[in-house]
């Protein structure tokens, strides 16, 4: 199981902003495939999956604010289950 | 002891160069790690004397003559601390610090609150307004004396200088040590080998009972001699000689306050972010109620130190300003 | 290249192990926020920690930079003391107030990490000043990245310890890229053992990505340093696998490039093959090697995460001695 999460960056970033989300629960999604995007202090940042599996469930919504090193979603290898 | 009679011409007190010789010279005799570093130091002496035969008496590994690297000087001197030695780095003017800032502030001063270490560790040199110009009159002290983990020394006479030295020579701690250009000459008394000054603790160098002026380094001369003055119109000031800038003896200063009600802040550096606005400020929060009137201070012009004779003591405190100050104090 | 012994040369790939997987595990936790001010991953860099300190003597003096895991885990301070520190605990080497950037304690040594390109050096030359009046048989070692060669202070440091004939050893651990910017670009002359020779220093460049080499040539100097024959440059090129700090996701590289390092030059996967083909290991004992590896690194997080935060009423603790600590 592959946590998505905001990464912590730099000196300073404590929030980061859910801005999009690219895949909804249950899309199977690949290597490399982007799920969110979110805005930080300093700029947009694309979160890609790096495991290919399914999507769980959304953790936050559009526009929430998210703390540095908070799990977004996971994504699931065939016969994982989601917490 | 006898004294043999006219034949012996008069000693005379040591010089305040003289002084700082003396304690070190005591203190290396009593320790062998301290050693000294800067240019020009072995034969010259260095730039007032101030090691002047330290070289020939304790040899050349124990005054070393440095390249100009500022930055490396300071460098040497901060891991010679750590690995054990005490180390002096005498960088001639403190206006040459700036080319070893990072060394001062962000090492020596850090090491001991991140690495398990301490740094003892002297770095003299001379300061103050005097001729010479913008690049070598500035007056650095309260930039070292607000950066946690250094302590600041800026005697005024001979024996302070001696006293000084030899504590400073004796502690665990990055010490920054300045003597003023304009009080190379002056004379005095120095004590014995015992004789000591401790860091924090100032210095009331003339009685009063109308009013305090609390300066340091030259600025005492020119506080003497508004004193004399006031007295001749009937004003009594009593003159505190802070001796070292960090530790700060707020004991003395806040007593000063509640004794008078009326107190002067001087020195010679430029007025905006001094250590006068420190005193002045720390005074008046710690003892509002005991005060006549506002604090005033006397500082130097936020402005480069002219090579000008005139423009250069313009822009410092004269004798007048720091009467008309009292004047002001005593209106309250 | 002569091979060390069997339990010497397990210890060297013992210890890149350690640091490759203290690294790696680390800059995970990095990125949810466990370390404080974030981290610079030496992965790739291990052959220059390794073959440097495997070199020196215990009480031997090291001050370093910004990017010091490597050099710390390797001077033999513990991974539970390291990583401890990046969660800014108690228990760090240093008290959790220095975190990845100011690792170090002087008491075992250790002159410390630094925030400020180019500083290490200076220290270590001061260290060494200290060897040399008290007389002692010590060396001292300044670390410095590419970097810190186009830092005016450097030289100063390093003309000052051949004037002095200092027992001092700079090694730069020359990962090619001063953040973003590629060393080639921004170094006149090119040749950075022909810089320190200008200044009158012995001066070698070598592959920092060989650990019996980095080690042969700190031995070397440090004979001669002990010998009163004065110090040495060591500019070991090697590359780090991972951006400058943590999360960075760089432009100025290739992909390739990268790929091109980890899988020709790794030093140790390099070393791996060393100690197999000396019969000292097979790869199902390397194997196990990094198992007992891998437990020693969730061991140190476990205790990380477990160790007590820094009480806050200390932060004026230590600051200076009080009275400068001076009885009179």
């Amino acid at each position: 199981m592959e946590e998505i999460f905001v990464p912590a960056l730099g000196m300073a970033m404590d929030n980061a902003v859910l801005l999009e989300w690219l895949k909804r629960p249950g899309d199977s999604v690949s290597v490399g495939e982007v799920v969110a995007v979110i805005e930080t202090d300093k700029t947009t940042l694309d979160l890609p999956a790096e495991t290919a599996g399914v999507l769980g469930r959304h953790r936050y919504a559009i526009n929430d604010e998210v703390p540095a090193g908070n799990t977004l979603c996971v994504v699931l290898a065939p016969g994982e289950v989601e917490a | 002891m006898t004294t043999s009679t006219t034949s012996t011409p008069k000693v005379q007190n040591p010089s305040y160069s003289e002084a700082f010789q003396s304690g070190v010279r005591e203190e290396m005799k009593r320790n062998a790690g301290i050693f000294i570093l800067g240019t020009d130091l072995q034969e010259r002496g260095g730039h007032f004397a101030q090691v002047k035969g330290i070289a020939q008496e304790f040899g050349f590994d124990r005054v070393k003559d440095a390249p100009i690297s500022e930055a490396a000087m300071v460098a040497a001197g901060v891991g010679a601390a750590m690995y054990g030695c005490h180390p002096i780095v005498d960088l001639n003017f403190i206006d040459f610090a700036f080319g070893a800032m990072d060394e001062i502030l962000n090492q020596a001063a850090k090491i001991r609150f991140m690495f398990n270490g301490k740094v003892p560790l002297v770095i003299r040199a001379t300061s103050g307004v005097a001729l010479g110009g913008a690049h070598h009159c500035n007056s650095l002290e309260a930039l070292f004396a607000s950066t946690p983990g250094l302590s600041v020394a800026v005697p005024s006479t001979a024996i302070d200088v001696k006293g000084l030295i030899k504590t400073a020579l004796r502690a665990e701690d990055p010490v920054i040590f300045l003597m003023h250009k304009k009080l190379s000459g002056v004379r005095g008394e120095i004590g014995d080998e015992n004789y000591f000054v401790p860091f924090g603790k100032a210095k009331s160098v003339r009685s009063g009972t109308d009013a305090a002026i609390i300066t340091y380094g030259y600025s005492i001369v020119t506080a003497h001699k508004a004193a004399e003055a006031l007295a001749a119109e009937g004003v009594s000031v009593e003159i505190i000689d802070l001796r070292t800038l960090y530790p700060l003896d707020e004991e003395a200063i806040n007593n000063a306050v509640k004794k008078y009600g009326r107190v002067v802040v001087m020195d010679e550096a430029p007025t905006f972010g001094s250590i006068t606005g420190e005193i002045a400020a720390t005074a008046t929060e710690r003892n509002f109620s005991a005060l006549k009137g506002p604090i005033v201070r006397v500082g130097g012009a936020r402005a480069p130190i002219s090579a000008n004779p005139a423009m250069a003591d313009a822009a410092i405190p004269t004798v007048a300003a720091v009467m008309k100050a009292v004047k002001a104090v005593m209106a309250y | 290249m002569s091979v060390p012994d069997k339990k010497t040369s397990l210890g060297l790939l013992r210890q890149m192990m350690v640091i490759r997987d203290f690294e790696e595990t680390a800059d995970k936790l990095s990125l949810r926020g466990k370390v404080s001010g974030g981290m610079h991953n030496s992965s790739g860099q291990e052959a220059v920690a390794v073959g440097v300190l495997s070199a020196l003597a215990p009480l031997d003096v090291i001050a370093t930079t910004h990017r010091s895991h490597h050099h710390t885990l390797a001077k033999g301070f513990t991974s539970r003391e390291i990583m401890a520190e990046l969660f800014t605990r108690s228990t760090g080497i240093s008290g959790g107030r220095g975190a990845s950037m100011h690792l170090g304690d002087v008491t075992k040594g250790h002159f410390g990490g630094n925030g400020i390109v180019g500083a290490g050096v200076g220290i270590a030359m001061g260290a060494a000043l200290g060897i040399q009046q008290k007389g002692d048989k010590k060396v001292s070692v300044g670390f410095i990245g590419d970097g810190g060669m186009n830092t005016g202070r450097t030289w100063e440091s390093i003309n000052m310890a051949v004037i002095w004939n200092l027992p001092l050893i700079v090694v730069v651990d020359n990962n090619q890229y001063a953040v973003e910017t590629f060393v080639g670009r921004v170094t006149g002359g090119g040749d950075l053992a022909k810089r320190a020779e200008g200044f009158g220093m012995k001066a070698f460049n070598i592959d920092g990505m060989n650990v019996l080499e980095v080690r042969k040539y700190v031995s070397e100097a440090r004979e001669r340093a002990l010998a009163g024959e004065g110090p040495t440059f060591i500019n070991a090129l090697t590359y780090r696998y991972y951006g400058h700090n943590v999360g960075e996701k760089g432009q100025y590289r290739t992909l390739e490039e990268i790929d091109k390092w980890r899988s020709t030059k790794d030093p140790i996967d390099h070393f791996i093959s060393v100690v197999i083909s000396s019969g000292y290991a097979t790869q199902s004992q390397v194997d196990e090697m990094r198992a007992s590896v891998r437990a020693e690194i969730e061991d140190a997080v476990a205790f990380a995460d477990a160790s007590p935060e820094p009480d806050i009423s200390t932060i004026y603790d230590d600051i200076d001695s009080g009275a400068l600590g001076v009885q009179l």
